[in-house]
């Protein structure tokens, strides 16, 4: 029973151990058990086994970066980074209002820059924060799979929630947003795991082209789901002649049109379809444009940083030792 | 490599008898030090290169346990330590006066 639970300890320490000498500490300490167990030492064996599981990291314990410093570069920027976004969404519909009222003394075209303005700045900000990101990603702690995942997409949806909260003024707002805003939190998590298996393999720049294709493509259907809530599909209701409609077949192209303002010559969707688009979702595409690049960054280069499987690892070679 | 306490008794324990192959239950003993502190030690020598490990060559069936896994001090790390723990002795804090002209001798507690 005592052999068992210091077995139990032991499984618990090496967990506790980079993967890589995961195997040979185990079977170091199991050797060493094996000693105390034969010679009837159970307090002594639970002892053993006890302060290896009680101890937090095995590693570069004398060397380990307090804990203000971890903070700061794991969990801090993964917690800042959405408002860092908000705020560059924000900026971004500032600086698009400065320009353009620049603009509208000067020139008679200057509303339609309104999107783009807001698109560009937001990517170029967007980009920046990603190569910030990156970089501290460098330092923090090695991670892939859906706890990267979670902890990407899990400070955004806290994030968009409480800003939802102090900006909606009604729960119905908050609620005819919402199912949008779930639906792109959920791709968006999907597509950051596949996306660090894909960089965890060592093929980074597919990761890279499977992130951005896919929050493309979350981003796409989120939207079209925000503006199916909002809008009436087809001609609808009519204002003074005009409808008050969009035509689901280019239901693909809303996102594009919320970004550039326009239908880049397609038949669609139409001026008055997109005026009703950017009415119903205005601010949800450049929130998607501002925290995806950051997303990605973090998420390829924290998978990158994850060391090698134990099978990687050279086995030992046994020498002659004293009995 | 930072020298803290633990390190400095794992180096006094190894520097002893350097020529010994050490095992961790035999430096747990040695050093006082719980599992716990002594095996990170011991990885952060390795990583240092100042000790090497080893695995016992045995065959367990016969010898009727694991093989075990032997640490010693590399040349460098035999240097390094002695260094490092004579450092740390001329930093110890000056030995009380004498009394009756007869000097304390020994290793400080490390």
């Amino acid at each position: 029973m005592s052999r068992r639970a210091a077995e139990l300890l032991l499984a618990v320490a090496r967990r506790r151990w980079p993967v890589e000498i995961r195997a040979d500490l185990g079977r170091e300490w199991a050797a060493e058990l094996h000693v105390l167990a034969e010679r009837g030492q159970r307090l002594r064996m639970l002892r053993f086994a006890a302060s290896l599981a009680a101890r937090r990291s095995g590693v570069d314990v004398a060397d380990r970066a307090p804990i203000a410093r971890r903070l700061l570069r794991t969990t801090l920027p993964l917690l800042l980074a959405p408002s860092a976004c908000v705020g560059v969404v924000l900026v971004s519909l500032f600086a698009m209002n400065v320009v353009v009222e620049w603009l509208s003394w000067r020139v008679g075209w200057a509303f339609d820059l309104q999107l783009p303005i807001a698109t560009v700045v937001t990517l170029c900000a967007a980009v920046g924060l990603a190569v910030f990101a990156r970089r501290l990603a460098r330092g923090g702690a090695p991670s892939g799979g859906w706890r990267v995942s979670f902890g990407i997409v899990a400070p955004v949806a806290l994030t968009l929630a409480a800003a939802g909260y102090a900006v909606l003024d009604d729960s119905d707002a908050l609620a005819r947003v919402a199912p949008g805003l779930v639906l792109w939190l959920a791709g968006l998590a999907l597509v950051l795991r596949v996306t660090t298996g894909t960089a965890g393999r060592g093929r980074v720049r597919l990761a890279w082209c499977v992130g951005v294709l896919g929050a493309i493509v979350v981003a796409d259907l989120a939207t079209i789901l925000a503006v199916l809530s909002h809008v009436p599909t087809g001609p609808g209701t009519a204002v003074d002649g005009v409808p008050q409609g969009v035509d689901p077949a280019f239901a693909p192209l809303w996102l594009l049109a919320c970004y550039t303002g326009s239908a880049l010559g397609l038949p669609g969707p139409t001026g008055q379809e997109i005026f009703l688009i950017t009415d119903a979702v205005l601010l949800e595409p450049l929130l998607y444009l501002a925290c995806t690049p950051y997303a990605l960054a973090w998420a390829i280069r924290a998978a990158r940083e994850r060391p090698a499987s134990t099978a990687d690892v050279v086995a030992p070679s046994p020498v002659v030792g004293p009995s | 490599m930072r020298i803290t306490i633990p390190v400095a008794r794992v180096l006094a324990a190894m520097l002893a008898e350097p020529d010994v192959e050490r095992y961790g239950l035999d430096l747990m003993a040695a050093t006082e030090l719980p599992s716990g502190t002594l095996y990170p030690v011991l990885r952060r020598l390795q990583t240092a290169g100042w000790v090497t490990a080893d695995w016992e060559s045995i065959d367990p069936s016969s010898v009727g346990r694991p093989a075990r896994r032997y640490y010693r001090l590399t040349g460098q790390g035999a240097a390094a330590a002695r260094r490092a723990l004579a450092e740390l002795r001329a930093l110890a804090p000056d030995p009380r006066p004498s009394v009756g002209g007869i000097e304390p001798i020994g290793a400080p507690a490390w």
